[in-house]
């Protein structure tokens, strides 16, 4: 991260505060500030509050955005605020949803899902860098049976594992060696996990299982991809910190 | 026979009359130099030339023969004329087995003696009882006046050891070890051949060539990097029909002239005037090569091509682009090293203690590392502007090159342009060559090496190997070459000057050498000496001469021509015929995953190819496996059971070395059940040996290896088979080759294998008792053979449970596996993992999904005991039900696809195994690639396109080939006869070539 600003819109709904312990903890990790941007300051209407948070981001030279991720539509997961906020933010945000406890927060153990991808590996910079801070745990996440990543470099799935004792840790280290290439890990505490099926779903599971602090989801931005953003924060039980991969 | 042209060369002495060195004046006589980079072995007679036992032979054949001719005398009234113990000895006797010399020295008075037999009574006349006598007189004679060694043997054995050379010992005589050991040479000497071995195995006495041939084998040697030493006019006579590639006569007796007329190429009454060296340069003012310093093979289809970078697939790129020789092997990785390169270095054999105390091949030190500062700045893909790069796998010549123009951030363009290889001609070595070219600039090149000079890895069990590097380095136009050391070495770049550097590295190992930094720092000077272009070109013209035994040429398929010369490239690189200590790992040595340990991949996917392309080095895997039975049989024991049960994973010493569990992909611990419960793995080698027999013709190896190798395990599974309430026999608790289904009773493949293995044994032991009733006889006893066996075996084998159902032709692959319910394995067309990943092992068992063929996998191995019928309804039955969780699954589902005439699958089979390493999709290859679906490949080709069948009448094909296709061209050895096999959109006849 190039900045210490932790930047918190908060936009006057009761949910809203619920980023504050967590934009506490990571500005702390930081070693940075966290400055709240209120509903009094420049709330309008809806595009111009995104735009307005972007423009403060950008203004102040902030190196995460942490808000509360609701929606007026009972169904959706995130407002469009929040999603436009997400399209627009040159740093990473961290949506802490609106079921989450008051109180604090803590980084002990961060999932990462992972399609393979080195510009995914790239955008796991920022929680990489969180993690070492906390010395917090990162989890790595392979969830088989969607699409293959089709960019160069790309490590899919094995599709072969003749001798699982010799395959699978063969696999998982070509897998997280070529994560550390671009994304360096330092002496983070690194562990790859295998899933199948919808990604969303499963990452929830995972998150369930591993009790999993921070989900760090590297986005597209494109409208297709929105859908899974929505299932993971319908479900997810941490916050999820979304950074931003080339769409091409 | 050898060239003299050859011969004098490798002296260092002009050619000419040969005879003429015994003339020579006497004082100092100029030393001749036997090459250690053209020889590998050398082998001496006994008698008459390290001990002067000739003498004590000749004395005691005297007193046998003068007893019988003042017999035969007395008896006939004829004059007596005793025997000469100069000339009748060198006529007749010297270098004959006993049996020969009584034989030969008799008729040639007029005598004939009947045969006799063994345990004749001294006195009696009959040629086994001469030799008896003659034989108790030579070693009284012996006790009484003890050996002679001459004082030029030891001086020369030792320094012929000391340059890495294999020394073995071939006599007629029944007492050479007691000879040798008298003599304190025991310990100068690997392999002795002598009368015993040679009444043991058959083998002719000299002059036929069998013993040296034998020594030979036994040493791994081909007959042309041999050198042979003999006193005896029978013995050049053999050594020449060895085709060794020198003979030395030894000239005790003033018979130089007659040496050279029986075929020596040299004469020499004093073994000193030979010395180990390296011939001298060929000009007094050496170059190095302009660059290349061999033209690249253009011939895409010889070729594998990587341009540009992508640095994440940088481990991948390290194992297709691998090199080696069978007992090396070296990554691809990229000379000046980065993030992502992950280079190693590997001697076959050589095992290190590794997480959890497994066994791993050692990693040597690094040989091939070089980056070049240029003015302070490290030149390197991570920094600057990559203008071009090209690596190349010249599969044609072995090597691989590298073609690199990048721009630093300084601006400065520089050209790299490397090769490397790792020696077919010279196993020990390992070469590089580089030139360096600053395009727009100039200034001062240095170096950073991880390896200048020696450097040493110690396992923890006290193996050792040593690599020794030298570097030669020159610069255009003179290219007049200098001895540099890399890290000291600093380059005043002129504009557009290539610099040129040739590495040369030797590595020296424990398990062969006594004394291994000795070994590869001799070996390394040797090789500089030669310089690289003639190495390059024996290393070349070792690889032609492989391609032209194993090439596979597909005529209409680009894609599929590369895949199969990728196939038999990765095999050739990684079989070592000289080596029978070691196998073939799972990735061979072409990356550190799996170890290096080897599976049944071996025996049943990698040895068809050698066994029918390179047969000596499927007899090198093979003993591998015989010298492993130890392991094999303590295993077995320590299972409740007799006989051999192989290691599932097996390193250097053929212990099970197979991991007790894993930490899966779920997170969990799994327990791994197959080093127990696989035990197919016994029949697989017994199957190796045997089909390597049927292709060979080998009895040798079927009388000292093979026929222990199927009885051993042939025991185990009438030790597993248990009788059942059925009447029938079953075998419990195993895994068959489909993983996915642990602890089955009655598997398949297991059952089909062991009773193929039991009636086999079966057979052997009745073929041997009857064609070999004395060797059969000494391996009895050494097995402790009960005459019952054989008809247990045979009951075994008629009890065992099938599984086939008469009525469907269907053979159910476990007991209660048609009872699982179906699972459509059509939910996971589109699936990315194999499908225990996907689910759980423990949610696939229940379920008919299969890992890899094991019903299949059996009908093809014994194809000609299951009937058509059979064997298409099985195939139509299991072949939707595999998920291909293997490797080596897609290529036998190929091969037997297209023996079925299924051929959209077939194709399409065979492109995913062709694309397992090749395809840039996986990671798995990250480790190694996969040599076992490499062997499977080219049987799929072979054996299933081409339809090869091997038959009493020789090979035959039946071609089945995709549209695309139009010819498909191999060739193979069968039973001592090479043929080219050819076909076409018709059927052609396979075509016997000369032999």
């Amino acid at each position: 991260m190039t900045d210490t600003v932790v930047l918190v819109p908060l936009d006057g709904s009761k949910s809203a505060p619920r980023a504050l312990p967590v934009a506490r903890a990571l500005a702390e990790l930081e070693k940075g500030q966290v400055h709240i941007l209120g509903e009094t300051e420049e709330t309008g209407p809806q595009g111009k509050t995104a735009e307005a948070i972007l423009a403060a981001a950008a203004d102040r030279g902030a190196g995460l955005i942490v808000m509360s991720a609701h929606s007026a539509d009972p169904a959706g997961a995130i407002g469009d605020v929040a999603l436009a906020v997400l399209r627009g933010a040159r740093c990473p945000v961290v949506l802490v949803g609106p079921t989450r406890a008051p109180g604090d927060w803590a980084l002990r153990r961060v999932l990462a899902p992972h399609d393979g991808s080195p510009s995914v590996s790239h955008a796991l910079r920022p929680a990489a860098e969180l993690a070492r801070a906390a010395c917090a745990e990162f989890i790595v996440l392979q969830v088989a049976g969607g699409e293959r990543a089709l960019e160069a470099g790309s490590i899919a799935p094995p599709v072969y594992l003749d001798q699982i004792q010799h395959s699978w840790p063969a696999w998982s280290r070509e897998f997280l060696h070529r994560l550390a290439g671009i994304c360096p890990l330092g002496d983070v505490r690194v562990r790859l996990r295998m899933g199948h099926g919808e990604l969303a779903g499963e990452t929830v599971r995972v998150a369930g299982e591993e009790s999993a602090d921070l989900i760090v989801l590297a986005w597209t931005g494109r409208r297709d991809d929105a859908s899974t953003l929505q299932a993971l924060l319908r479900a997810a039980p941490c916050p999820v910190m979304v950074t931003r991969v080339p769409a091409s | 026979m050898a060239t003299s042209t050859d011969a004098a060369r490798v002296e260092g002495t002009e050619t000419g009359d040969a005879a003429s060195l015994g003339g020579q004046p006497r004082g100092a006589p100029s030393p001749m130099a036997i090459d250690p980079i053209r020889f590998e072995a050398a082998v001496f007679d006994l008698d008459g030339v390290l001990t002067e036992t000739a003498a004590v032979h000749a004395q005691a054949w005297k007193q046998l023969f003068d007893e019988v001719l003042a017999s035969e005398a007395a008896a006939s009234g004829k004059v007596f004329q005793p025997f000469d113990a100069n000339s009748d000895y060198l006529a007749y006797v010297d270098g004959r087995p006993r049996g020969d010399g009584v034989r030969t020295f008799l008729a040639a008075r007029g005598i004939t003696l009947p045969e006799g037999q063994a345990g004749d009574p001294p006195d009696a006349l009959t040629v086994r009882a001469l030799g008896a006598r003659k034989d108790a007189y030579f070693l009284a004679r012996l006790a009484q006046s003890g050996v002679k060694v001459f004082p030029d043997a030891q001086p020369l054995l030792a320094s012929l050891r000391a340059a890495g050379l294999k020394t073995a010992l071939v006599s007629s005589s029944r007492n050479a070890k007691a000879v040798l050991e008298a003599g304190g040479l025991t310990a100068l000497i690997d392999v002795v051949v002598d009368g015993v071995v040679a009444a043991r195995l058959g083998l002719k006495g000299k002059p036929a060539p069998d013993t040296f041939l034998r020594a030979i084998q036994q040493l791994g040697v081909p007959a042309s990097r041999a050198v042979g030493f003999e006193d005896a006019l029978v013995g050049v006579e053999a050594i020449r029909a060895a085709g060794y590639g020198l003979v030395v006569g030894v000239d005790r007796v003033g018979q130089s002239r007659e040496l050279v007329a029986h075929g020596a190429d040299i004469a020499v009454a004093d073994l000193q005037t030979l010395e180990v060296a390296a011939p001298e340069a060929a000009t007094a003012d050496p170059r190095l090569a302009a660059w290349p310093p061999v033209t690249p093979t253009e011939d895409a289809d010889w070729l594998i091509v990587e341009d540009g970078f992508t640095f994440t697939r940088e481990h991948e790129i390290g194992s297709i682009f691998a090199i080696g020789n069978g007992h090396l092997g070296s990554r691809g990785s990229l000379a000046e090293g980065g993030a992502m390169s992950a280079p190693a270095t590997f001697v076959a054999g050589l095992f290190d203690a590794g997480p959890g105390s497994i066994p791993t091949l050692a990693e040597l030190p690094d040989w091939r590392y070089v980056a070049p500062v240029i003015e302070g700045a490290p030149l390197n893909l991570r920094s600057g502007r990559l203008i071009a790069q090209r690596r190349t796998l010249d599969m044609r010549q072995g090597m691989i090159w590298r073609d690199w123009r990048h721009q630093d951030p300084a601006g400065r363009v520089t050209r790299l342009q490397e090769c490397r290889l790792a020696s077919a001609y010279d196993r020990r070595l390992l070469l590089q060559a580089l030139a360096l070219t600053p395009e727009n600039w100039g200034g001062a090149i240095s170096f950073e090496s991880k390896l200048d000079g020696s450097a040493e890895v110690r396992t923890s069990s006290g193996g050792v190997a040593v690599v020794s590097t030298a570097t030669l380095c020159a610069v255009t136009p003179d290219l007049k070459a200098r001895a540099v050391r890399l890290t000291d070495l600093t380059l005043q770049a002129e504009l557009a000057r290539t610099w040129r550097i040739d590495r040369f590295a030797a590595i020296g190992v424990s398990r062969q050498d006594q004394q291994p930094r000795a070994v590869a720092e001799a070996h390394v000077a040797a090789a500089r000496t030669r310089g690289m272009g003639d190495l390059i070109a024996r290393h070349r013209a070792a690889w032609s001469a492989r391609w032209d035994a194993s090439d596979i040429r597909l005529d209409g398929d680009p894609e599929a021509q590369r895949a199969l010369r990728f196939a038999a490239y990765h095999l050739l690189s990684a079989a070592d015929p000289t080596d029978d200590r070691v196998s073939i790992g799972a990735r061979g040595m072409t990356g550190d995953a799996y170890s290096g340990h080897a599976f049944w991949d071996t025996e049943i996917y990698m040895l068809p190819f050698f066994a029918l392309t390179w047969p000596e080095a499927a007899r090198a895997l093979l003993m591998y496996r015989h010298h492993t039975l130890t392991a094999a049989k303590a295993k077995a024991a320590r299972y409740g059971a007799r006989g051999a049960f192989y290691a599932w994973e097996s390193a250097d010493t053929g212990e099970d070395v197979t991991p007790a569990s894993v930490v899966g992909p779920g997170g969990v611990a799994i327990a791994i059940k197959v080093a127990a419960q696989e035990q197919h793995i016994s029949a697989d080698v017994a199957f190796g040996a045997w089909s390597y027999w049927l292709a060979t013709g080998d009895d040798v190896f079927l009388l000292e290896a093979g026929a222990e190798i199927i009885i051993e395990t042939a025991r185990f599974w009438a030790s597993r088979a248990e009788p059942g309430s059925d009447g029938k026999r079953h075998i419990r608790g195993v895994i068959g080759p489909d993983e996915y289904h642990e602890h089955v009773d009655d598997d398949a493949y297991t059952n089909g294998m062991a009773r193929w293995n039991l009636r086999t044994a079966a057979a052997v032991v009745r073929d041997m008792a009857t064609r070999w009733p004395e060797p059969w006889a000494e391996l009895r006893a050494t097995l402790g053979f009960e005459d019952a066996e054989p008809d247990e075996w045979s009951a075994a084998a008629r009890d065992l449970y099938t599984g086939l159902d008469p009525k469907t032709g269907l053979i159910e692959q476990f007991r209660g596996y048609f009872a699982l319910k179906d699972l459509p394995i059509s939910s996971f067309v589109s699936r990315t993992i194999p499908v225990d990943v996907l689910l759980g092992l423990d949610r696939v068992m229940p379920f008919p999904i299969i890992k890899q063929p094991d019903v299949l996998m059996l009908i093809y191995l014994l194809w000609d005991e299951f009937a058509p019928e059979v064997r298409e309804a099985n195939f139509r039955y299991y072949e939707p039900r595999c998920a291909h969780g293997s490797s080596l699954s897609p290529c036998i589902h190929a091969l037997l696809a297209a023996r079925l005439g299924h051929m959209d699958l077939a194709e399409n089979y065979f492109r995913q195994a062709s694309r397992i390493d090749l395809s840039d999709n996986m990671g798995n290859t990250s480790g190694g690639v996969h040599i076992g679906a490499l062997g499977g490949l080219w049987q799929a080709a072979v054996f299933g396109f081409a339809g090869l069948r091997l038959t009493e009448d020789g090979p035959k094909l039946d071609p089945k080939l995709p549209p695309g296709w139009r010819e498909l061209s191999f060739r193979i050895r069968w039973r001592g006869k090479d043929y080219t096999l050819n076909t076409s959109t018709q059927a052609a006849p396979a075509r016997e070539t000369a032999s």
